[in-house]
């Protein structure tokens, strides 16, 4: 248990200082433009049917569930804001932060743990190249522009799904349903949420290429490398959320 | 015209004295070594002997604990990353496991250290011209748009030599070029080292358990053990020592 807690702390540790290694590095030259753009669409591409449909579903079943509540009450003209709220504030970044922490993070971890073992980051810095730069920087930057777009996307998909539900059941129509939406939405809801994107985008990232890049030897140590910088990123999205409604939650009393 | 050759030979790596430990694991423990210009010199040494190790020290891809090294003329010590990667332009690499990029075509694996190391005539024309051309020097010709995933064993460690050889290094270090081939492959890399050695007048240090490969490509062994080289000779002086552990690695 105790060897357990301090394990805990070190791994830490040496995230934060991966991270500081990252904005040491990410301002000075040589920039890796070509890998970024390569892995930004990699990234949105791995994980944007994913990462639709589930939205898409999230959508849906939130408004049938709430529907029935909100009925008996007479309170479905609500139905609209609420939902718009609860997708864009919460259930849009968690759920997308959750599903690339999945894919995107374990796709990273795995690459990079093999590319340590076979030796091929080795290669890579015998050919004059910065392993950090050309292989951490790319990916951690990429996954942190795409994330708050794929959020947005899940949003609007999810939005969809719920205005389907809202329109087959009790008749309101797209344009009416956006409209509500909108009215009850401001950027208040959306600036915070596009925000936290970010933060989880940088934190699935930046985790996975930690692990990667200090993956033990062996190929059986890969998978295990995958699995552990998939947990460990999760657990961190559900933090940064945390703390991100925290946040939030102050600038809102004011 | 008549005195150049083997009398003026310079060194192009020395190594003195060179230490190296992982922890309470002492791998190099004084280490001295010298490869003249266009020599080709073997070393054997038993599984986790440091041979590895070694090389990366040479290569500046391990920091070494003490000694002194000389790669090209140029101390290894306290070097900038520009110069470090100068040095590595002139010295080829070849990893144990061939190290390919897997998630790059053999032609992008090719091209990868020219384009990292900014080639002067670096426009895509020039550079599939030598790519073609270190893919035919191992006889690979037709896996330029294959997958390393592709490639068998042997073939892999072919491309190896290929993007190894596509900066014309002046030095090369093999790392068991023929490990894990057959007989046969692994005489056909043992020539093919020799031809490279030929058309480029490289020089080369060659890690090897293949007493075959060290016959037919090198002037000189040298033999690693317990992180000191242990003793150097040709391959006909040492196969005839009475010494306990050269034997070891003679005996049939
Ligand atoms: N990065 C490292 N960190 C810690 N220990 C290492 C590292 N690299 C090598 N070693 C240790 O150094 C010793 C020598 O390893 P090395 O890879 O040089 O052996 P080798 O002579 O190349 O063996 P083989 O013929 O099996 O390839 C081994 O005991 C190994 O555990
Ligand atoms: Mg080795």
């Amino acid at each position: 248990m105790l060897r357990r807690i301090k394990k805990f702390f070190i791994t830490t540790g040496e995230i934060t200082q991966f991270s500081a290694r990252y904005f040491r590095e990410v301002l000075f030259p040589p920039y890796e433009f070509q890998e970024l753009l390569k892995q930004s669409f990699l990234i949105g591409n791995k994980s944007i049917g994913l990462v639709g449909s589930t939205g898409f579903i999230m959508g849906i079943v939130l408004t049938l569930q709430t529907r029935p509540t909100l009925v008996e009450f007479g309170a479905e003209s609500w139905m609209p804001s609420m939902v718009g709220i609860a997708i864009v504030r919460e259930i849009g970044p968690v759920i997308t932060a959750l599903i690339c922490a999945g894919k995107v993070g374990s796709g990273i971890s795995a690459e990079l743990a093999s590319m340590k073992v076979t030796e091929q980051i080795d290669a890579m810095e015998v050919s004059g190249t910065n392993p950090f730069k050309y292989l951490v920087i790319t990916r951690v930057t990429a996954a942190t522009i795409m994330l708050p777009v794929l959020v947005v996307f899940a949003d609007l998909v999810s939005l969809i799904g719920s205005a389907m539900v809202e329109y087959l059941k009790g008749g309101v129509t797209l344009q009416l349903y956006f409209s509500k939406v909108f009215e009850y939405l401001n950027y208040g809801d959306l600036i915070p949420s596009i925000v936290k994107s970010f933060f989880f985008g940088f934190a699935i990232a930046i985790v996975s290429c930690y692990k990667g890049f200090n993956s033990s030897k062996g190929t059986e140590g890969v998978g295990r490398t995958a699995n552990e910088a998939v947990v460990i990123s999760s657990m961190l999205v559900f933090v940064l959320d945390f703390i991100a409604v925290l946040i939030s939650d102050i600038f809102y009393d004011l | 015209m008549m005195i150049q050759e083997n009398n003026f030979k310079k060194p192009v790596i020395e190594i003195k004295d060179l230490h190296k430990s992982f922890g309470n694991n002492h791998v190099l423990r004084g280490f001295d070594f010298t490869l003249m210009d266009g020599e080709n010199v073997a070393l054997l040494g038993k599984s986790g002997s440091g041979k590895s190790v070694l090389i990366k020290c040479i290569i500046g891809l391990i920091k070494i604990d003490s000694g002194q090294m000389r790669v090209l003329g140029q101390s290894m010590s306290d070097m900038t990353q520009k110069k470090l990667n100068s040095i590595r332009r002139d010295v080829g690499f070849l990893f144990q496991g061939s190290a390919l990029y897997d998630s790059m075509s053999v032609r992008e694996n090719l091209e990868f250290p020219m384009r990292r190391h900014h080639e002067k005539n670096d426009d895509s024309k020039t550079l599939l011209v030598r790519v073609e051309e270190a893919l035919d020097s191992v006889g690979l010709l037709h896996t330029l748009d294959l997958m390393p995933a592709e490639l068998s064993g042997g073939m892999k460690k072919r491309v190896a030599i290929a993007r190894t050889l596509i900066l014309r290094p002046k030095i090369i270090l093999y790392d068991e070029p023929t490990g894990g081939l057959d007989p046969i492959t692994g005489r056909e890399i043992s020539h093919l080292i020799n031809k490279v050695q030929e058309q480029y007048k490289t020089s080369a240090l060659i890690i090897t358990h293949d007493l075959a490969c060290a016959k037919i490509t090198t002037n000189r062994i040298v033999i690693l053990s317990e992180g000191k080289n242990y003793i150097e000779g040709s391959y006909g002086v040492l196969e005839q020592s009475s010494d306990p552990v050269v034997q070891e690695f003679f005996k049939k």
